[in-house]
């Protein structure tokens, strides 16, 4: 240690900018407020890259030793020294507010600016009384300033009251008093800020109203919309957005039929504003109107977006849109020339529930662009039910496009007729995009008829590779008794990807079949390790206590993952007499297998379990050793719950 | 029940594994650690749409296994490498950003010469750190040789090209680059040190020789400390991934390695604004260049 210091000061005594950096690096690593004197005297060193070192190894250090070493640096004539401790004090003020409440006295003004900015950013109750007197008795406008953008920063209600006093300071310090206020945003700040807002000039008012629109507090409405007919447009636009912010869209329409004709016009107004928040608050306050008028302009607004930069506000748009009701504009526009406004509208009926929605869909469906159709789908596969098979099989029949066919797919599915997913949907199992295969397969197990699952059972000796595989797969998904025998014989696959699928399928059948279980053990010596591992991950999930002895066979498979699975899902079992089977895996040679082996042992508990990991809290891996150190910590904390 | 074509890659059935709130820490706390690369909160996407692969390829259940896999499989210096290039981009080309490279040619390089030639010293070194697939590297060697012509085997120079990915550094020290990197090379440039290769170009043998590849890690403070002492460094759009603490420690690397009067060169899009100042900025047309003064 004593070596170290004096090297610390060799290298910060050094004329060499690299050294002294060098020294600053050691002295935050060893972090002794033995250097902070040593270190302090380089911040006046004339080289940006040695200051900067210096500061970052007094940031390290902190505490009040740096706290009272850098103090008089405030003082510096060298505005870079003075920023470096600034930036300092900053991080270290709170250490003793006491000592930096001195500065607030100090006939300097500038110290006392500094002063009051450092206890700001204390975060410290003891900083707000000597704030608040600054704030009102200081003959600096500056330090006002800077005392009511500390109060802000700092966030008590207990500033409230003087705050709002400041306001009839000079608008200099108005400015920075608003904002504190909202920072607080307590109801004392609020009613500050409503007093303010009748007596205040334009710009003022302006950032009052801003501030309340972003506190939310609904007592503010009344007063705001009184202010509406006395005001500028510019700021009546923004009382608008402040009310609408508050009320929230919906409510809007809660303030009845003429609070919101008095509202309408400036509502309208709004929407010119330059200000695309303004503007939103606006057309969500017109949404609450309902009318054809708020549905045509509000659109207009929606359509004349690009959805590449405005995505986001467009989403906001069509929710509100959608709000409003189904519109007959509505139809219009889906059966319209514009594409891209027909997508709109379709994107806004996807989110309501009217009648005439689906019989319109299917009208215009046909004579629409590809893109369009397939947002068009979406919806009706959502609204249809029975009665629409012949649009749908249509669908089917003429179309080519995946996307297109998975939704109509989708719809029988739901539809759970046995004869026409047999008729329509079984030859798309066919189909060259394993997507939509995979739909054709989903519409075939949800329908769950016996007759498909028949022909599912067929399937399974198809000779085709992915066919059996989906068969197995719907077979396993189906889960009746009679598709076990079919299953079993996919274990024996000569595809490694079907058995690993058979495996899969068996895990619907292991928790009530002991036998469906006990056909697991084949998989177990399967030469494929994702069988083998699906396998173990089937009888993980198996409550028949026999699984256990299987998995405990699988425990000395060659590949260190399937071992440590393995282990995994016995220590999820919680046999007790396992124990001794899963110590051995403690001396496996994979620090995986054995990390593993540690966390099922603590998944065990009891005295046993503990014997076994003790030694491990000193492995010369650390890894092994954190392991073992948490399982003996959570072995302790059942122990401390058992009390 | 996993989906059926679970281990298949057709686009749309690639069902993607979603990492939980403990994984995401574990994998960011450790990627941290060994890159100092940084994956804020928000950008969990980022692992899950560009990792699920992996975990399908490696047969995974989930991203706690896979940061198993990192850390303890006998595969994991493949692993890690895969995974530093699944979350970085090594997106570069040749002259990238004229503007600043033409500071760099007309006034960096030519005062940094001419004040070594006055110093009676031949002698020159240039860092190129996060140098990816080596368009970098080359461009600043062509740079050289077009500033000092015939002159040049006089010279006493060497580039340090270091990157952490070894895949990158592979490509680089071959040489071998599509139309597509040189897209914003003047066409005399290409004539003049490419040599056509089928569709390709392969970069001549007198620029492989300026420059040293090395494998490196930024983050690793004590290692950067063997790279030999520049006279200028070039890190461009590498800053980006790191977070402020990490840029600041990095940058104050590249000051540590910088000789006195030494220049540093970073992404046009960076800043060094709350990260140090230490640097000089100067301001030229095009570019800013950050001085480390004497
Ligand atoms: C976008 S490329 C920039 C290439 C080149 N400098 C340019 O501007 O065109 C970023 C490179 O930084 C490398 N990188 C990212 N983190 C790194 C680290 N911690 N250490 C070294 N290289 C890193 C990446 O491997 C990648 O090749």
């Amino acid at each position: 240690m004593q070596n170290n210091l004096k090297r610390i000061q060799d290298l910060l005594e050094s004329s060499n900018p690299d050294e002294i950096r060098e020294g600053a690096y050691l002295s935050a690593d060893c972090g002794l407020n033995e250097v902070v004197p040593m270190l302090v005297q380089r911040i006046v060193f004339p080289n940006p890259g040695v200051q900067e070192a210096v500061e970052g190894a007094l940031r390290k250090i902190g505490g009040q030793a740096v706290l009272y070493a850098v103090l008089p640096f405030l003082r510096m004539e060298d505005s870079a020294v003075r920023n470096i401790a600034m930036d300092l004090l900053r991080d270290v003020g709170k250490c003793d507010v006491v000592a930096l409440t001195e500065l607030l006295r100090d006939d300097d003004p500038d110290i006392r600016i500094f002063g009051a900015d450092i206890l700001g950013a204390t975060g410290s109750a003891l900083a707000v009384t000597p704030l608040c007197h600054s704030l009102l008795r200081d003959p600096e406008t500056n330090v006002r300033y800077q005392a009511a953008v500390s109060l802000g920063v700092l966030g008590f209600p207990e500033a409230a009251e003087s705050l709002g006093m400041a306001l009839k300071d000079e608008e200099w310090v108005q400015f920075a008093v608003i904002e504190a206020l909202t920072k607080i945003g307590d109801e004392s700040s609020v009613a500050a800020l409503l007093i303010a807002l009748d007596k205040s000039t334009e710009l003022v008012a302006s950032s009052i109203v801003d501030a309340l629109g972003k506190l939310g507090y609904i007592k503010a409405v009344p007063m705001l919309i009184r202010a509406l007919p006395h005001a500028s447009v510019p700021l009546a636009n923004k009382i608008i957005c402040a009310v609408v912010n508050i009320v929230g869209p919906r409510s809007l329409s809660m303030l009845g039929a003429h609070e919101y004709s008095k509202l309408k016009a400036h509502l309208f107004a709004a929407l010119e504003d330059e200000d695309t928040e303004v503007q939103d608050a606006a057309i969500s306050g017109l949404a609450s109107g309902k009318g054809d008028e708020e549905f045509a302009v509000v659109f207009k607004i929606l359509s004349s977006l690009n959805p590449d930069t405005d995505g986001e506000r467009m989403l906001k748009i069509v929710n509100i849109l959608a709000g409003m009701g189904y519109h007959k504009k509505l139809a219009e526009l889906a059966a319209g020339d514009d594409e891209a406004a027909a997508l709109l509208a379709v994107e806004i009926m996807s989110r309501q529930n009217d009648p005439a929605i689906v019989p319109l869909l299917e009208s215009v469906f046909w004579q629409s662009p590809r893109d369009l159709q397939r947002a068009m789908l979406l919806v009706l596969v959502a609204r249809s039910g029975a009665g629409e098979e012949g649009f749908f099989s249509q669908v089917l029949e003429r179309h080519k496009d995946g996307s297109v066919l998975k939704s109509a797919m989708y719809y029988f599915g739901k539809l759970g007729n046995s004869e026409l997913i047999f008729e329509k949907i079984f030859p798309f199992l066919d189909h060259p995009y394993n997507d939509v295969k995979e739909a054709a397969l989903e519409a075939c197990i949800t329908v769950r008829s016996p007759e498909i699952n028949k022909k599912l059972r067929e399937m399974s000796k198809n000779e085709q590779d992915i066919h059996r595989m989906m068969a197995f797969y719907a077979l396993g998904r189906y889960g009746t008794a009679e598709n076990l025998p079919y299953i079993v014989q996919g274990l024996r696959d000569p595809s490694a990807e079907v058995r690993r699928v058979a495996v899969e399928a068996l895990h619907s059948f292991v928790n009530t079949d002991l036998g469906a279980m006990n056909m697991l053990e084949q998989s177990l010596s399967d030469e494929n390790s994702a069988v083998r591992l699906a396998a173990i991950d089937v009888l993980g999930g198996c409550k028949f206590p026999e699984s256990v002895d299987l998995l405990l066979k699988a425990m000395k498979d060659a590949d260190p993952w399937v071992r440590a699975r393995c282990v995994e899902s016995l220590g999820k079992k919680r046999y007790d007499t396992i124990a001794p089977q899963l110590a051995e895996l403690l001396q496996d040679d994979q620090t995986l297998v054995v990390i593993k082996a540690i966390e099922a042992l603590a998944n065990l508990g009891g005295a046993v379990a503990f014997k076994y990991l003790l030694p491990f809290v000193d492995h010369p891996e650390p890894e092994v050793q954190d392991a073992a150190a948490a399982a003996l910590s959570q072995f302790r904390d059942q122990r401390e719950g058992q009390v | 029940m996993p989906s059926l074509f679970a281990n298949k890659s057709a686009p749309l059935l690639n069902k993607s594994f979603t990492v939980s709130d403990d994984e995401f820490k574990q994998l960011h706390d450790f990627i941290y650690k060994e890159s100092g690369i940084f994956i804020a909160e928000n950008r969990k996407y980022l692992i899950e749409n560009r990792l699920s692969n992996r975990l399908k390829e490696l047969n995974l259940k989930n991203f706690g296994e896979y940061y198993y896999y990192l850390r303890f499989d006998a595969r994991k210096k493949e692993e890690m490498a895969k995974l530093f290039e699944s979350i970085t981009t090594n997106e570069t080309s040749f002259y990238r950003n004229p503007p600043q490279l033409q500071v760099f040619q007309d006034v960096i390089l030519k005062k940094t010469l001419d004040k070594l030639r006055s110093a009676r010293t031949k002698t020159l070194r240039i860092w190129s750190a996060g140098c990816s697939t080596g368009e970098e590297p080359y461009t600043l060697a062509i740079m050289l040789h077009e500033v000092l012509r015939a002159e040049i085997g006089t010279w006493d120079i060497k580039i340090n090209a270091m990157d952490l990915s070894l895949a990158v550094l592979g490509s680089a020290r071959h040489g071998l680059y599509t139309e597509y990197a040189l897209r914003t090379t003047p066409k005399e440039i290409i004539n003049k040190y490419f040599v056509p290769k089928g569709s390709q170009f392969e970069i001549k043998p007198e620029l492989k020789h300026l420059i040293h590849f090395m494998q490196g890690n930024l983050s690793d403070r004590l290692s950067l400390k063997r790279v030999e002492r520049s006279h200028i460094v070039f890190c461009r759009n590498v800053i980006i991934y790191f977070d402020d603490e990490m840029k600041k420690q990095v940058i104050s690397s590249f000051y540590d390695n910088l000789l006195p009067g030494g220049y540093m060169f970073i992404g046009h899009s960076e800043s060094l604004h709350n990260i140090s100042r230490s640097f000089k900025p100067e301001y030229h047309p095009g570019a800013i260049v950050y001085l480390k003064q004497e």
